[in-house]
């Protein structure tokens, strides 16, 4: 393992900021720490920087403890979510930082400052100043001023958090692609859980200091382990056990997807919006899946699609998402309907704890 | 880990220092003038007598009065005339805003007695508009006392009022007053129920600044103010009458000064603690091109502001070049006055040079190596520094002065009559600004520019002095220019503090006025006025940011 973090803790007078963090990153891996603010991502990737000092635990860089190596000789590069650009120095100047810190020769810094400034797109930027250049092309600086010193780890804090929507879209891709090419191993956060389905290998979703799942992003998004990973990533139809029996047209098919020994009232019964489909009324219906009765309360148009607001058992208002490609399809306000979803696609958690509860093999 | 003791040594050091020099150079002079206080003076007898008879004597009891009534009025003063030119100068199209707002902050940098004395040359008993107006039989009202202490604080200190009220107008986002036109309200309500409450805080910030000014002033109501006495000229005065005795009554005049600076000083600390209403500002005011009477008006309005305020440093560089025989001006023009002032006094000029740059070495060094640890090393003992070394902001420079006697004109230091005193009088008094601006400015600065820094290789040293260092510089530096700024025009502690041969510009331009020499009065204060306006142009030429006079 390229990165190992061991037991790792931290206290901040009256916050536990992480408690017993367990990491495992690979050479060349894209790792992302993903949580809402204040779970502890920014203060991990700082410890893992040494702007931080742990209370407790371990980190292993390269198979080397880290942990009393100070932040100027540990070799990790760092992007930072505000760019922390030096304004006072030129774009060149910025990325030459680095170099002449480990006292490079001149001629190699000067190949090198180009090199990286042509893979971060900012070739012809090289004598301007910060203030001259738009968030984004702040960020590329930022970016290449990380790389150029070739880290052994490559660290990101929220880098595109500042930036607008269009541009987060390209540069996520950019990030992807340079760390593809060179390889470097990389820990990127953000609370962006598109960002990190998109742009990982591996996932870690952490809440409140603790580290809640590691996994694949097909991992997280498919298999949560609990249900604050699986409404954090994602959207996700939520409904009591018994509410869901409620509303069902199939109550059979329902019971029999419970997890084995588990009874309705002591679990949460959660579906994506995206795994809904409409019962058209047509042909037969799916023994692989479970139906639902509501009413539409709102159709809202999304370009793709439609995204509708159902009402059942009442008063609980549920997601569906549906395709839709002409006008006329879209269903009334007020109409009842029923739909259905794949029974492999219903996720139970324990109603007290959030912990999974998982179905029994057969189904 | 030997390397990182070695620094903490050095920075407790300097805490050390710090600690040192506020004992030493405020507290211990401001605890001889409370203990002179103490000591009756009819008595010998220690307790409250001389406070019982500051109270129960009119003409002391009248000098505390004089004080607020001019400092209020000063005040109002300043609002008056600050707050219009501000808005309309934000707000309106006006031709020439950089010219008034530079005009205006070499106005508020002029010493004011300078104004006070140029205000008696023009409407003074001998006053050449005075003059004038008695020729077709008009006599004006006279100048001294109240109203004239008035007009000179006004016209001094709205600089402070309208820079103020500026920024607040100009961080006020288009969107919330666009808000309240949306919701139906008329121009005049939305200026009155929107512009104006978010702006307040600026006003009374500025306002109370001004106040604190007025009541610390000791030239222009010594000048001006003829038999209108307030604490600082009574403190003065007693003082210099005590001199062979203890100075008991001005030691008793300059605690009660302290303390209603301290409480001015609360009240500027109540108001700031609101000062900003959190809003974003994505869009700034526009400003908006006036046509017809109302553009008239307002430039007219702004222009004679300005102009009111500048008239004085006019008047002193006409007066220098008239020619004069004896104490009286006489027609056509020359040097005179200049060659008067280069044989008479070329000490004083030096001295002025000498002593304000020696000062502003340790304010800039000290000043800032302070800034740092009360900014950066926030332990509970630098907090308890970071408070103490505001004291200075409250002891008005004639207590200043009176202290510093009191403390070193015996064992075991003795400075009294040595250049050393009045050095340290302008250190003392410029250091807290010192502190305040290093500390501002690096709070300006992104911790994680150095962490960045220290994440690409650099040591924190290293760091420091690569990507901090380089981005404080133009605030020090700005800094540095308004603490020799004040220095050089220091009048009111340096006055008590120098003997013959340590004599400054101020001082030698304050005793011509007094012995009736307006001719190489008005000279001295042209070079004066001249080295100001200079290291103020130098400042916006060279400075990279704006001139940041609070």
């Amino acid at each position: 393992m390229y990165v190992e973090i061991e037991n790792l803790s931290k206290e901040f007078p009256g916050v536990k900021a992480l408690q017993d963090v367990n990491i495992t990153i690979e050479e060349g891996e894209f790792f992302t720490l993903l949580g809402p603010s204040g779970c502890g991502k920014t203060t991990l990737l700082r410890i893992i920087a040494g702007f931080y000092r742990q209370n407790d635990g371990h980190i292993k860089v390269a198979g080397e403890v880290i942990d009393n190596v100070p932040p100027h000789m540990r070799d990790i590069g760092m992007v930072f979510q505000n760019y922390a650009v030096f304004p006072h120095m030129t774009v060149e100047k910025n990325v030459a930082f680095g170099l002449e810190n480990r006292k490079v020769p001149k001629h190699e810094i000067n190949t090198r400052v180009a090199e990286v400034l042509d893979m971060v797109q900012m070739s012809g930027y090289e004598k301007r100043t910060p203030d001259k250049l738009s968030g984004g092309q702040q960020q590329r600086v930022g970016l290449a001023r990380a790389l150029v010193i070739a880290p052994r780890l490559l660290l990101m804090d929220e880098p595109l958090s500042n930036l607008d929507a269009k541009l987060r879209l390209n540069m996520r891709e950019e990030i992807l692609d340079i760390q593809r090419r060179l390889g470097t191993t990389a820990i990127y956060v953000t609370h962006d859980q598109e960002e990190a389905l998109v742009i990982s290998d591996r996932i870690a979703v952490m809440n409140l200091g603790v580290v809640q799942q590691v996994g694949t992003p097909w991992e997280i998004f498919r298999d949560p382990v609990n249900e604050f990973v699986s409404s954090f990533v994602g959207s996700m139809n939520k409904m009591g056990g018994e509410e869901a029996m409620r509303s069902s047209k199939s109550v059979k098919e329902l019971a029999s997807t419970f997890p084995p020994g588990v009874k309705p009232e002591e679990c949460t019964v959660c579906f994506r919006p995206t795994d809904t489909e409409i019962w058209t009324g047509s042909g037969v219906r799916r023994d692989d899946s479970v139906y639902f009765v509501g009413k539409v309360n709102k159709a809202l148009f999304i370009g793709t699609g439609v995204t509708y607001k159902i009402i059942v058992d009442d008063d609980l208002i549920l997601t569906l998402q549906s395709e839709i490609a002409d006008p006329e399809d879209i269903i009334d306000e007020g109409e009842t309907i029923e739909f259905f979803v794949e029974k492999k696609r219903i996720l139970f958690f324990d109603k007290t704890t959030g912990g999974r509860l998982r179905q029994s093999k057969g189904v | 880990m030997k390397n990182w003791l070695r620094r903490d040594g050095f920075w407790n050091l300097i805490t050390l220092m710090g600690f040192v020099i506020i004992g030493l150079l405020v507290i211990y002079p401001l605890f001889n003038i409370l203990m002179q206080s103490f000591i009756s003076l009819e008595t010998d007898k220690i307790g409250l007598g001389n406070y019982v008879t500051f109270f129960t004597t009119p003409y002391y009891l009248k000098s505390l009065l004089n004080s607020l009534v001019v400092s209020l009025g000063g005040t109002l003063g300043a609002v008056i005339l600050g707050v219009p030119l501000a808005f309309f100068t934000t707000r309106y199209k006006i031709f020439g805003t950089p010219l008034l707002s530079s005009l205006a902050t070499l106005a508020l940098l002029t010493p004011p007695f300078l104004g006070a004395y140029s205000w008696i040359v023009m409407l003074g008993r001998n006053g050449f508009v005075t003059n004038a107006f008695a020729k077709i039989g008009v006599n004006l009202p006279t100048i001294y006392g109240a109203f004239g202490i008035i007009l000179v604080y006004a016209l001094q200190y709205y600089p402070f009022v309208f820079l103020l009220t500026s920024n607040g107008l100009q961080t006020i986002d288009r969107s919330l007053e666009e808000a309240a036109s949306n919701m139906g309200a008329t121009p005049f309500k939305r200026f009155y129920k929107v512009t104006m409450p978010l702006v307040t805080p600026s006003i009374t910030s500025g306002a109370l600044m001004v106040f604190m000014l007025s009541l610390a002033n000791f030239g222009t109501p010594q000048i001006i103010g003829g038999r209108y006495r307030v604490l600082p000229t009574m403190a003065y005065n007693m003082y210099t009458s005590e001199i062979s005795k203890r100075p008991a009554m001005a030691s008793t005049i300059s605690i009660i000064l302290v303390l209603v600076a301290a409480i001015g000083i609360f009240l500027q600390k109540f108001a700031a603690r609101r000062r900003k209403y959190s809003s974003v500002l994505l869009y700034r005011s526009q400003t908006v091109k006036l046509t017809g009477a109302s553009n008239f008006f307002a430039h007219f309005i702004s222009y004679l502001i300005v102009a009111l305020s500048t008239l004085p440093m006019g008047v002193v560089v006409v007066f220098a070049f008239k020619k004069t025989k004896g104490p009286v001006f006489v027609d056509g023009y020359g040097l005179d006055s200049f060659r008067q002032v280069s044989r008479e006094v070329p000490t004083a000029i030096a001295n002025s040079f000498i002593y304000s740059i020696v000062a502003l070495v340790f304010i800039v060094v000290i000043g800032t190596l302070l800034g740092f640890i009360v900014t950066r090393r926030q332990t509970v003992v630098n907090k308890i520094l970071d408070t103490l070394l505001m004291t200075p902001y409250i002891v008005p420079g004639t207590v200043m002065g009176i202290g510093l006697i009191i403390a070193f004109n015996k064992p075991p230091i003795i400075l009294y009559g040595t250049a050393l005193i009045v050095i340290i009088s302008y250190f003392i008094r410029r250091l807290p600004y010192s502190v305040r601006s290093a500390s501002s400015i690096l709070q300006q600065i992104d911790p994680d520019l150095e962490d960045a820094g220290i994440s690409l290789g650099a040591s924190p040293a290293r760091a420091f002095r690569k990507v901090a260092m380089p981005l404080m510089i133009p605030g020090i530096v700005s800094g540095a220019v308004m603490s020799w700024i004040t220095s050089i025009n220091e009048l009111s502690a340096s006055i008590l503090l120098y003997v013959g041969n340590t004599t400054t510009m101020p001082i030698r331009i304050y005793a011509w006025i007094l012995g009736g020499y307006f001719g190489p009065a008005a000279a001295l204060a042209t070079i004066l006025l001249v080295t100001t306006g200079v290291a103020l142009f130098l400042l916006n030429v060279f400075g990279r940011g704006k001139v940041d006079i609070v």
